[in-house]
């Protein structure tokens, strides 16, 4: 008898562990963690949030600050030009005007990762408000929506971006935050059209599923609804394109200052935003025979970047889509 | 098929429409004219400019300035007072470019040649065809080897590269070729000799074509390991047919089709790429003509480059709704 008791209790609490709530949430950081490209990933990126935060007690110069005679030094361990010898303050050289490389790197992954993210909450906001209104709406509201994203995502966006900063750029609004504001405003305009699509679609599919029809029933109001229960249910796939699109609206930066619409240098020492990679890359672009040292250091960060948030992408999409995983 | 094919072309219309309003509205809003670039230089006198403003039709009200530009113009000539109808964009007339102060048209810049050179456009055409071709003649290969060896080493190598390919982007790819094989090795020479017909093209293409030939063998090879499972492959090989008529026949038929979808927006990447890769290479192209313009606000340039950068855009994306249609046969459009 009493070993009945004992082998009950023990499959009660056998029972009790194999219950326990796994979330969604759970399961996905689970897996998540398991991976070790994204683990790298997010890793190397929030180093680069670090980076940026305390930009001004590592920088060891002024990111600013020119000194004479001192332009175009190599990185330190390059020693074989005898007209060019390294300045041992200057770990990784000079630029043109002798001002610290390090220290602008340092200072320039501010501008990418707030390009990264600033963009990305407006296009956040636009692209999911616009698919969800299309999804659930139906009818003339859906079609006016996506005739609306049809024709912005027919525009190759890069050239729209270009144009609207070219129109924008000697106004106030163009010259706000070096120019920033309006690479933002121009980013976000533009990028919206991919994620209603993405929203648009999830919620066209689960508008027809039990539980919204339950909620339906019961009598919520719409705006419930889509807050409460179609909302949550498009997480994951959004998630996952933001963790996509923010990389590339770092190189879009890079790319627009590289074609001289972009951000424009600064060259007040108290400015906390004083340059960005995509400024220095075109820098180094434009004195490559000179100094490729210039171009080569800004290429470097801004790839190790890129390439974090990919992995960090990947494995998010593996994580929470567990389907599609090991493609 | 046809009724479809005819409704995608007429879709493009109001799509062209709608590009040129916008890009003409941006262009007519942006502070200052074409023939005020720079204060610190020499200014045009007033005559002159009145000169250019009435040739330009600069005063006309702004629907009229647009669909002169855009459709048509009913024009007098000047000698024989006879009123004809002059097209505009639609029937390939940009108008003349600011820039050279009306001396040559947009068409003649971009599709003309210039004394004996290829035209602008040839350089940008040609350069997207190379990159393309690439970018699919190498991915997809690539694509079904790692597939086929999925996880070993050879599969990860692809992977990894493909992975970089598709998240450096043209721009990152272009600027490590050069830091690498102009820069350092010196095997290319910065300055482009345009007279080589081939060594002058490789680097650039293989910049424009990186991100392309990531996602086409990142596809492939994802959609090699789906159709590798399938019971018509296991069939195949049960009735005995050697490996490489399996792979070759059987799977690779299926395991293309996802890979022409994406062609479509990859031709978009591919347009807007030769932006600055045109730049970073030097290549006297379209892009790099564009990029000028927009420097020296030559509106005709800038809408005629935005109208014919979207023209192109939707006929590749036509042209591939097209193959896929006939390539798989299992799909009918309506």
């Amino acid at each position: 008898m009493a070993t009945t008791a004992r082998s009950a209790s023990a499959l009660e609490e056998l029972n009790l562990t194999a219950t326990k709530p796994r979330s969604l949430w759970g399961d996905a950081w689970r897996r998540l963690r398991r991976n070790k490209a994204a683990m790298l990933g997010i890793t190397v990126v929030l180093l680069y949030v670090l980076v940026a935060l305390a930009a001004p007690w590592l920088a060891p110069k002024n990111p600013v600050a020119q000194t004479s005679n001192n332009s175009l030094r190599p990185p330190i361990w390059v020693t074989d030009n005898p007209n060019r010898q390294p300045n041992p303050e200057h770990l990784l050289g000079t630029d043109t005007n002798g001002r610290d490389i390090l220290s602008r790197l340092i200072f320039a992954t501010r501008v990418s990762l707030i390009v990264g993210v600033v963009p990305q909450l407006i296009i956040v906001v636009i692209g999911v408000g616009v698919g969800l209104v299309a999804g659930f709406r139906g009818g003339w509201v859906d079609n006016l929506l996506m005739r609306l994203t049809e024709i912005v995502a027919s525009f190759p966006d890069l050239l729209f971006i270009i144009t609207l900063t070219v129109a924008f750029r000697e106004t106030l609004f163009g010259k706000a935050f070096n120019g920033l504001l309006l690479i933002f405003t121009a980013l976000a305009v533009v990028g919206w059209t991919s994620l209603a699509r993405l929203v648009r679609g999830q919620v066209l599919s689960l508008k027809e599923k039990e539980f919204v029809e339950a909620a339906r029933a019961l009598g919520i109001p719409t705006s419930r609804i889509l807050v409460r229960h179609i909302l949550p249910n498009t997480l994951a796939p959004i998630i996952v394109a933001v963790s996509f699109s923010i990389p590339s609206l770092i190189l879009a930066e890079a790319i627009l200052t590289f074609l001289g619409v972009g951000m424009r240098p600064s060259v007040d020492p108290a400015n906390p935003l004083p340059t960005s990679l995509g400024q220095m890359m075109t820098d180094g672009f434009n004195n490559l025979s000179s100094g490729p040292w210039m171009l080569l250091f800004p290429v470097l960060m801004l790839s190790t970047l890129v390439i974090s948030f990919t992995f960090l992408g990947d494995g998010l999409r593996d994580a929470l889509d567990p389907r599609d995983a090991g493609r | 098929m046809t009724a479809y094919i005819l409704r995608r072309i007429l879709w493009q219309i109001p799509v062209l429409v709608i590009v040129g309003l916008l890009t003409f509205g941006i262009a007519k809003m942006t502070p200052g004219g074409p023939f005020d670039t720079d204060p610190t230089r020499r200014q045009m006198s007033p005559q002159v400019e009145a000169v250019l403003r009435d040739r330009f039709g600069m005063d006309l009200p702004f629907w009229r300035q647009f669909t002169r530009y855009m459709f048509l113009d009913v024009v007098t000539d000047p000698k024989t007072g006879e009123q004809g109808i002059r097209w505009g964009a639609i029937g390939g007339n940009f108008g003349p470019t600011y820039s050279s102060r009306g001396a040559r048209t947009v068409q003649q810049e971009l599709f003309g040649d210039r004394g004996g050179k290829p035209s602008r456009f040839y350089y940008s055409a040609r350069l997207g065809v190379q990159a393309l071709l690439f970018a699919v003649l190498l991915g997809i290969p690539m694509g079904v080897l790692a597939a086929l060896k999925q996880n070993t080493w050879i599969d990860y190598l692809v992977l990894l590269t493909s992975t970089f390919f598709v998240s450096l982007s043209t721009l990152i790819v272009g600027f490590l070729l050069v830091l690498i094989f102009a820069s350092w090795l010196k095997w290319f020479t910065v300055l482009p000799n345009w007279n080589d017909p081939i060594r002058p093209w490789i680097l650039p293409t293989i910049a424009l074509g990186s991100t392309s030939l990531g996602f086409i063998t990142r596809l492939t090879r994802s959609s090699v390991l789906e159709v590798k499972r399938q019971d018509y492959v296991r069939t195949a090989q049960a009735k005995g047919l050697n490996d490489q008529v399996v792979v070759w026949r059987h799977m690779l038929k299926n395991a293309v089709l996802p890979v022409i979808t994406i062609l479509g927006p990859l031709s978009a990447a591919l347009i807007t790429g030769t932006l600055y890769t045109e730049i970073i290479f030097q290549v006297p192209g379209m892009g790099s003509l564009l990029i000028e313009a927009i420097g020296k606000r030559d509106y005709s340039m800038i809408m005629a480059g935005a109208l014919v950068f979207v023209f192109f855009l939707g006929l590749a994306n036509l042209m591939v709704d097209i193959a896929y249609g006939v390539v798989d046969p299992r799909i009918s459009y309506k």
